[in-house]
């Protein structure tokens, strides 16, 4: 499994972003290098979830006007800048899921599904019936599970960001995700 | 139940140019700005709220004790976000129009079906424009004079030319025509070829919609719409929607309106058809049938459908409910309950005795590995689905593929394993509480609606009020393009007669002019005829008993009209008839006057 090492924050990268938070929480306009360096990240990650690119483009903006609002009540915690952002587009996201703006999307690419598959034992033969049966498995999982599988394969994520994203612990990640692993190759048995 | 979920397998990606092209900084400044404090939190505000309510009690007692005169500027208004936009509403005043564009530049596409008339001296009024300037970072809507509303979505404009998305301020120059002398001076044609037949439209209200920014024209960014509430005094709901082609001179089709009362008492009926056209809201689809009972054990095949969150929302009452295959209808294959179908539509069958379900989807299906290259173009993306990536699948001697189905049987819908009374009671329980849904969500509507009109109508004079609150409905449609736009029906015609007029002005010579335009007193529409000869024009279509005037413009600019007095008096017959016309010299300083004129004749 390859994961993006664009999530690996140096010490030094959290310290210059501190900074700019501190001169943006006194004048927004010093905010723009983050707008800048995290803008393409947090659109690819709507994106991602939906199938509507104005309305992709519409969120992320509304993401950072969200977060320019409340940079006041943001604290640094140890982890990057960007999971904070990423927390805001998660919960604007799914807003517009729950008003039914936006149709709930997952994108996959044939080399995720094939990595996914692997990981469920069912890559070997009959790729294309596995893949139907996958995708017919994933509709079935709870969205908390499919957001981990999501950010896993398709976005090719660390456990690490996953657990900052989600607010919950490297190892927590780890073992949902291999649950859920565990759930859809039941599901898959169950389908053939 | 299943959620719902779509997925793409590959799809294109962005490119970073692309998503780099939509950084824009400024307007996330400018948004987080205006949304920076909550009202109540910004300093000051107690204090302004105090001198608020103390300004508010003298205007009170201000406008208690003389009525004020009719304004022309909208009452600021905050709308009831009923949009899917993430920006909060905003209100927008429009600005003096001295500060925008020159109208005559602005009128030049209007007048083009007059072209020939206007280059010719002395002939220049036109229905006015009325400028808005919005911020179009956010969600804007304004209101019309005569209370139509309009709605704005933020960012969905870009410039014509080069189609580059604009923000910030931008200016929306528009109109209204409210009758049929409007429609007249404004130059706009009213007729309409459909099939080879030449009809003419009336209109239950016309309006005409641009944008600018800096002198630059806009049009809508696809995938946006501007929501039109449009004022009118005719309620019919016998009206399309249709938008004027103006190098075609043709009105296009684009689909029907939704009429809702905004009288203090208004209709239920238009108001819960407005609630319908609510994407987020549930429809009534097609008539409920009542399931039948009781339920024997047939040997008949039954099925029960798994209704997603849409199809739950239009469908509650199905819910729970199998359904059991007619005698004689087409049965279903066993492979076929395993396909997560697309779409179902329920309607009764045309005895409605029992009802048609008409499912549509994807199947894979085996195929010839040969006969399928053979229809398809060697598509390397195709072949990487078909195939799963690999080169092995090219082995195959047949391949799966994904072929659209279509499944339609006639069911009865019927409940299983209960006893009647309970079946029965479960039913209405549904029907009962989606009905009460229904009616719930009218009524918010009718309440929005009625809010907006007291806004407006707060703004106006007693007598003006009340005679909105009595006649108005809003024809509410959604524009994606900019241009005129009309609520019309094709006029239908009464018994006629059928003449050749010659048009002669006082002098006995005959009149030449582009078009003769007739109004019916009665009637909201402009007939317009055109020459084919030295003063005799078309065959033209008369109603000998109706009040109508006729105009044409003549070549010098002037008004060559008969009043309605003197057309009760024509000879109609099969023969040309000639018309004597008068004159008035094209002296109008403004529509108005003219259009005065007009209706004093």
């Amino acid at each position: 499994m390859t994961t993006s090492s664009a999530h690996h924050v140096s010490m030094a990268t959290m310290e210059q972003e501190l900074r700019v938070i501190a001169a943006a929480k006194k004048d927004p306009e010093a905010f723009a290098p983050l707008y800048e360096k995290y803008h393409e990240p947090i659109f690819r990650y709507i994106y991602q979830r939906c199938d509507d690119k104005e309305a992709a483009f519409d969120l992320t903006q509304q993401v950072f006007v969200k977060a320019l609002i409340h940079l006041h009540k943001y604290r640094f915690k140890g982890v990057p800048f960007a999971s904070w952002l990423y927390r805001i587009a998660k919960s604007e996201v799914y807003q517009a899921f729950k008003d039914q703006s936006l149709t709930r999307t997952l994108n996959v690419d044939l080399e995720g599904l094939k990595e996914l598959l692997q990981e469920t034992g069912e890559a070997d033969q009959a790729f294309l019936k596995s893949e139907k049966s996958l995708t017919i498995c994933m509709t079935e999982l709870p969205e908390a599970d499919l957001q981990v599988v999501e950010m896993r394969f398709f976005e090719s994520r660390a456990f690490k960001e996953i657990g900052e994203i989600l607010d919950i612990t490297e190892n927590n990640a780890k073992v949902k995700l291999y649950r859920i692993l565990e759930k859809l190759k039941k599901c898959i048995l169950s389908q053939k | 139940m299943k959620k719902k979920l779509k997925i793409n397998i590959d799809r294109a990606g962005l490119s970073s140019q692309e998503i780099a092209a939509r950084r824009n900084f400024e307007t996330v400044l400018v948004q987080a700005r205006a949304a920076k404090k909550p009202f109540y939190a910004k300093q000051g505000f107690i204090g302004g709220l105090l001198a608020g309510i103390i300004l508010a009690l003298l205007c009170y007692r201000f406008y208690k004790s003389e009525p004020k005169p009719v304004q022309t500027l909208v009452a600021p208004v905050v709308m009831e976000d009923s949009t899917a936009n993430f920006a909060p509403k905003k209100v927008v005043v429009p600005d003096k129009p001295k500060e925008l564009p020159v109208d005559s530049v602005v009128n030049v596409q209007i007048l083009k079906p007059l072209k020939k008339a206007l280059k010719t001296k002395g002939f220049s009024p036109d229905i006015p424009f009325t400028f808005y300037r919005v911020n179009t970072n956010q969600v804007s809507s304004f209101i019309h004079k005569g209370g139509t509303i309009v709605e704005l979505p933020a960012l969905s404009f870009r410039t014509v030319n080069e189609k580059r998305p604009v923000s910030g301020l931008v200016d929306i120059h528009y109109r209204e025509f409210k009758d049929a002398y409007d429609i007249l001076i404004a130059g706009i044609t009213m007729k309409y070829d459909t099939a080879g037949q030449k009809l003419h439209l009336q209109s239950a209200g016309m309006m005409e919609i641009k944008g600018f920014q800096d002198g630059e024209a806009l049009e809508v960014v696809p995938g946006k719409k501007l929501k039109i509430r449009l004022a009118s005094d005719i309620s019919s709901t016998d009206y399309n929607v249709y938008k004027l082609d103006v190098p075609s001179q043709q009105w296009l089709y684009k689909g029907k309106d939704t009429v809702i009362g905004i009288n203090l008492q208004p209709r239920q009926e238009v108001a819960m058809d407005n609630f319908l056209n609510d994407a987020s809201a549930p429809t009534l689809g097609e008539e409920i049938l009542k399931p039948i009972l009781p339920i024997k054990k047939s040997k008949a095949q039954n099925f029960k459908l798994v209704l997603g969150d849409k199809a739950k929302k239009k469908w509650p009452y199905y819910d729970g409910i199998y359904f059991e295959l007619r005698a004689g209808s087409s049965k279903i294959k066993k492979e076929l309950y395993q396909i997560l179908w697309k779409d179902v539509s329920i309607s009764p069958t045309h005895d409605s005795t029992c009802m048609k379900v008409r499912f549509t989807g994807k199947i894979d299906k085996q195929v010839k590995r040969t006969e399928w290259l053979s229809k398809q173009k060697k598509d390397s993306t195709k072949f990487k689905n078909i195939f799963g990536g690999n080169s092995t699948g090219f082995n195959k001697k047949y391949i799966t593929v994904p072929e659209d189905i279509v499944l339609e049987v006639e069911a009865y819908p019927v409940y299983s394993g209960k006893d009647s009374a309970y079946v029965m009671a479960q039913y209405y329980k549904q029907v009962g509480a989606y009905k009460a849904l229904l009616e719930e969500a009218a009524r918010k509507q009718r309440s929005r609606d009625s809010m907006l009109f007291r806004q407006f109508a707060g703004s106006r004079n007693l007598n003006e009020k009340q005679k909105l609150a009595r006649e108005q409905v809003f024809r509410v449609f959604s524009i994606s393009e900019f241009g005129i736009w009309n609520c019309d029906q094709i006029y239908k015609t009464k018994p006629l007669a059928q003449v050749t007029v010659q048009l002669i002005d006082p002098s006995g010579m005959a009149l030449k002019g582009d078009r003769l335009s007739l109004i019916y007193h009665n009637v909201r529409s402009v007939f317009s005829y055109y020459p084919f000869g030295e003063g005799a024009y078309e065959q033209i279509s008369v109603n000998p008993s109706e009040k109508v005037s006729f105009f044409v413009i003549t070549e010098n600019g002037d008004i060559a009209y008969l009043a309605p007095d003197d057309y009760a008096k024509l000879p109609f017959s099969d023969q040309k008839i000639p018309v004597r016309m008068n004159i008035r010299k094209n002296d109008f300083t403004s529509a108005e006057d003219m259009k005065a004129f007009m209706m004093g004749l």
